[in-house]
């Protein structure tokens, strides 16, 4: 979970600048016909939500919002309105807003996944770590098909929490890796991030290794060990994975040496070499 | 002989067939028959139901005498031996058909109530006593059960079966006779859903179904029709099936039937079958896929594309199915899919090719990804662990497969985390630099470039998969991008680099190659060619936007990078042979209104290639400010510096002592050197 400010708000805003030239779309269309509608009947609640969630699916927050009101208002009371606002508000970065809407779904519901899920990000952004991992865990012990970013999320509230939490962190993302699979690339490329917080130099070694492992392709995690060996001034370790990582480029096939990523990675392996030999 | 091979063969499917289904034993072996063994002809309508055995002599089957395997010895001087059986069916309307299996040494004729329904190694003609059979039966075929099977024709009450079995010489030492005979009942379920194939690897095929009632799932599966010679079996009692059949040959064909513990649900026939996928890895062979997008609205418009698209492939195999998502209006609700996608619309196609999908927002509207529940999740059957190539995602939300010498790249642009360094991004990073692929092929729901019935400047989803994934997808080398979510059809030049707005779209510096800004059309402006050399290598890629497979909703339709933009009903059809990508748009009547033709040069080795990363160069300094020096153990005939993106920002011709490149801004470059022998050697500077 990074810090919130993330893209879709930024577009967000840009959507609500940005004059709105072209007034079709299926969900335009489809939030026109709701406004007719509303218009025959101003004081139908369902029609509110309705829009409300047509608003929500095209990223128009506020509107979204002000139409879950109103159908409140006007005396909505399935409890999906509250998990729905409450997804508006965490957009919002309403987050003790969006918290107590996931109270009201609560009182309704305490077993649904979801909500909790909802919870562990809200309490995330208010730095309520405790009730964070609390929600996380919650999830983790009732969702059936769980994925990655299940326990790399919970992972990142260990270390929110407290830098030291590193081996809770990695616990968790150990038990991923035991849950979805060993070779699942982003718990092992996160299990690399949070050996590099420990330092341990002979685990990250191992855990390149391991990153190697579950690749065809080598050139790109034997240039990375490089770089790390590197930084270590294990200087003529750095070489000999330096020069595995051009040997491995020398492999592949012409054409996939020739794409940008790669004429950049080439460029970075003379460079080490380069800084390497002064 | 081939007839009679064939006739057996048909014989044994058959019979191994209604193993599966629910029998009744009607005859069984060991019965006890009536038989008449004077030495002559049984005077009288013998084989007739009504005829009167009263006088024959009665035993326990194995009749005959010669073997010693006997149960019933019958008299050895006898030519020709009668035997006749009559059963009590009470209500024969129950069965659909009668199988039959005997032990004949050496000739028979079978009757049933006077009819004659087998004819066993005897010749044409109304046989009499003294009538000797066509070829000896000896050894183990005297002990063989020959089977039939035949439409039931059963009287309610009792019934006869008459046999004659004749000696095949005078001289003959033996002879032996059994009889077994059952009925069939209709199968009790049936199939409501699929038979549809998910997650095809060289060596394994998912197999998905859905029964009407609670009941075990098999599968009989071989490389021959006629023998379907193995079984793969769950013991639990589902409605909803799915079977993982492994241990498979790659490119092969297999035959497979659909039962449960008792019956043949969907019995085998030439067009049920799959076929496993190649092995990874260049092939001069043709890959055949179909893109679907937006197709589900369970309408005669989905349909008449459907059919199009049938008609255009003729006998042909489509090798890949994919779903480019919204695959079933309005809500993506498994009603809504039973009538989109499996009754009465793609069950033809799901049973034989493997079908893949991307989600879309109207999926989205009853799915989740963040749970992997709802109806999209349950439908499909995706590989998580990179178990059809590529890098493992551990998730169904996205993941890659490879299908001959091409990789096909999933994202999910509806409900996930779209930013750059998120979970998708990296996987994906990863996964596109571990493939070996000549290919790449990605999909998703929401297209970068669209101004049909969506508009890409606009509308987030959109903007964020153009901004955050394209470059990366771009800098390592995708060719095609297939999207949907516009209801319309809409095509792109060869282009690269473009993740700005409309406004953005530069003609000049964003289509790319010689015939980057024609038709793509062979015969016409030409081919779009992907080089490997020179500085726009591996650069370019053709984006579709292909929403119309199930309607159309028009718009303004004129997005600059669009080569063709159409208000019509379509599906794409991409056909991959090499170092060659042909696409066609076919309409819903059958015309094809757009094409065109990519074509890579893959130099076979690195000596054809002008780059040579053994050997390097050094700069000094660097990081630089205002100048380098080039410190090269061959001399250069030119030097190009190119940033991050891969613009060239500096050209320089010779081989220069110095360059100043006081002008450039901070940040990192590529500095290329061209040798005098056409060798590139690069290294990177860093600008401070
Ligand atoms: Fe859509």
């Amino acid at each position: 979970m990074k810090p919130f400010l993330n893209i879709s708000l930024f577009f967000g805003i840009l959507i609500v600048l940005l004059p709105r030239i072209y007034a079709h779309g299926g969900l335009d269309e489809r939030i026109a016909a709701k406004t007719k509608e509303i218009e025959a009947d101003p004081t139908n609640q369902q029609l509110y939500f309705d829009r409300g969630y047509l608003h929500q699916q095209h990223e128009d927050w506020d509107n979204a919002l002000a139409d879950y009101i109103q159908a409140k208002n006007l005396g909505f009371r399935d409890k999906i309105i509250h998990f729905r606002q409450a997804e508006v508000y965490l957009e919002l970065a309403l987050f003790r807003s969006g918290l107590t809407c996931t109270k009201l779904y609560l009182n309704n519901d305490s077993l649904d996944i979801k909500i909790h899920k909802l919870r562990a990000k809200f309490f995330f952004q208010l730095m309520d770590y405790e009730q964070s991992i609390i929600a996380h865990c919650y999830v983790l012990k009732h969702t059936i098909d769980l994925r990655p970013e299940n326990y790399i999320e919970l992972g990142q509230v260990y270390l929110e929490k407290d830098s030291n939490l590193v081996d809770s962190a990695l616990y968790i993302i150990n038990k991923g890796l035991k849950q979805l699979g060993s070779q699942v690339f982003i718990l092992q490329q996160e299990k690399l991030n949070y050996l590099l917080i420990k330092g341990n130099q002979a685990a990250i070694s191992e855990q390149f290794d391991q990153l190697l492992a579950i690749n065809n392709r080598k050139e790109n995690w034997y240039y990375q060990k490089a770089v790390y060996l590197f930084e270590q001034k294990q200087y003529k370790e750095a070489l000999e994975a330096n020069q595995k990582a051009k040997a491995a480029f020398e492999q592949l096939k012409p054409h996939l040496q020739q794409t940008k990523a790669m004429m950049y990675l080439l460029a970075n392996i003379h460079s080490l070499e380069q800084k390497l030999q002064d | 002989m081939n007839k009679l091979l064939f006739f057996l063969g048909f014989s044994i499917l058959f019979s191994l067939s209604n193993m599966l289904c629910a029998q009744t034993q009607l005859i069984s072996p060991g019965d006890n028959w009536k038989y008449y063994d004077a030495g002559n002809a049984p005077s009288g309508s013998w084989k007739t139901l009504g005829y009167n055995d009263a006088t024959w002599a009665s035993g326990n089957a194995e009749l005959g005498y010669g073997d010693g395997d006997e149960t019933t010895t019958t008299n050895s001087s006898a030519w020709t031996t009668y035997f006749r059986k009559t059963i009590n069916v009470t209500n024969p309307s129950q069965y659909t058909g009668l199988n039959l299996k005997m032990i004949r040494d050496d000739g028979a004729v079978v009757y049933l109530n006077g009819t004659e329904i087998w004819r066993n190694n005897m010749g044409s003609g109304t046989p009499s006593y003294s009538t000797f059979a066509n070829a000896t039966v000896n050894n183990a075929d005297e002990s063989t059960w020959q089977t039939l099977s035949i439409p039931n024709n059963l009287l309610t009450g009792n019934n006869t079966i008459a046999v004659e079995m004749h000696q095949i010489t005078l001289f003959s030492s033996d002879i032996s006779f059994d009889f077994e005979m059952t009925a069939t009942s209709p199968s009790l379920d049936t199939i409501i859903r699929g038979p549809y194939l998910q997650k095809g690897t060289p060596t394994s095929v998912v197999v998905r179904w859905r029964t009407g009632s609670f009941s075990q799932s098999v599968i009989n599966y071989g490389t021959s029709l006629n023998n379907l010679n193995m079984t793969m079996t769950d013991t639990n009692s589902v409605v909803d099936h799915e079977i993982e059949l492994t241990g498979l040959t790659p490119n092969t064909v297999y035959y497979y039937e659909i039962a449960n513990q008792s019956s043949v649900l969907d019995s085998a026939n030439a067009d049920m079958y799959f076929k496993t996928a190649p092995v990874s890895g260049s092939s001069t062979a043709t890959t055949r896929i179909w893109a679907l997008g937006d197709c589900g609205t369970s309408n005669n418009n989905q349909r008449a594309v459907r059919d199009a698209y049938y008609n255009y492939i003729g006998n042909q195999h489509t090798d890949v199915l994919l779903f480019l998502g919204d695959n079933a209006y309005q809500d993506g609700k498994d009603s809504e899919y039973q009538t989109a996608v499996f009754e009465n619309m793609y069950e033809d196609m799901l049973k034989k090719t493997v079908a893949w999908s991307t989600m879309g927002n109207h999926d989205g509207h009853s799915a989740n990804s963040g749970s992997q529940s709802g109806p999209y999740y349950d439908i499909f059957t995706f590989p998580t662990l990179g178990e059809a190539g590529g890098s493992a995602s551990g998730t169904e939300a996205y993941y890659s497969f490879d299908y001959r010498n091409i990789h096909f790249i999933v994202l999910n642009s509806e409900d996930l985390d779209r930013s750059v360094g998120g979970t998708m991004y990296n996987w994906c990073q990863n996964d596109i630099q571990n493939t070996n692929a000549d290919w790449i092929i990605a999909l998703w729901h929401h297209p970068p470039y669209t101004k049909g019935s969506h508009n890409s400047d606009i509308e987030p989803q959109l903007i964020q998969m153009r901004v955050n994934f394209l470059p990366m997808l771009e800098d390592n080398g995708v060719d095609l991008v297939l999207c949907g979510h516009s209801h319309s059809y809409e095509r792109s030049y060869f282009i690269n680099g473009h993740d700005g707005f409309t406004f953005n779209f530069d003609t000049a510096s964003h289509i790319v190659g010689v015939n980057g800004y024609g038709d793509g059309r062979i015969g016409s402006d030409g081919a779009y060619q992907k080089t490997t050399v020179g500085p726009e290598a591996g650069d370019g890629a053709v984006y579709i936007t292909a929403g119309s497979s199930g309607k159309t909703s028009g718009s303004s339709l004129n997005h600059p990078a669009m080569f063709s933009s159409l208000d019509e009903l379509g599906s794409c059809v991409v056909e991959v042979t090499n170092n060659q990508l042909d696409m066609k748009f076919v309409r819903e009547n059958g015309v094809i209104d757009d094409y065109f033709t990519i074509i890579k040069s893959f130099p076979t080795s690195t000596t054809e290639l002008e780059i040579d990363p053994k050997s390097t160069f050094k700069i000094h300094p660097n990081p630089a400010s205002d100048n380098i020096r080039l410190d090269s153990p061959l001399p250069f005939r030119e030097v190009h510096i190119f940033d991050r993106v891969g613009n060239e920002v500096k050209y320089i011709k010779g081989n220069p002592s110095t360059i100043d490149i006081s002008e450039l801004a901070i940040g990192m470059y590529i500095v290329a050197g061209t040798t005098e022998s056409g060798k590139h050697l690069y290294q990177k500077l860093v600008i401070k």
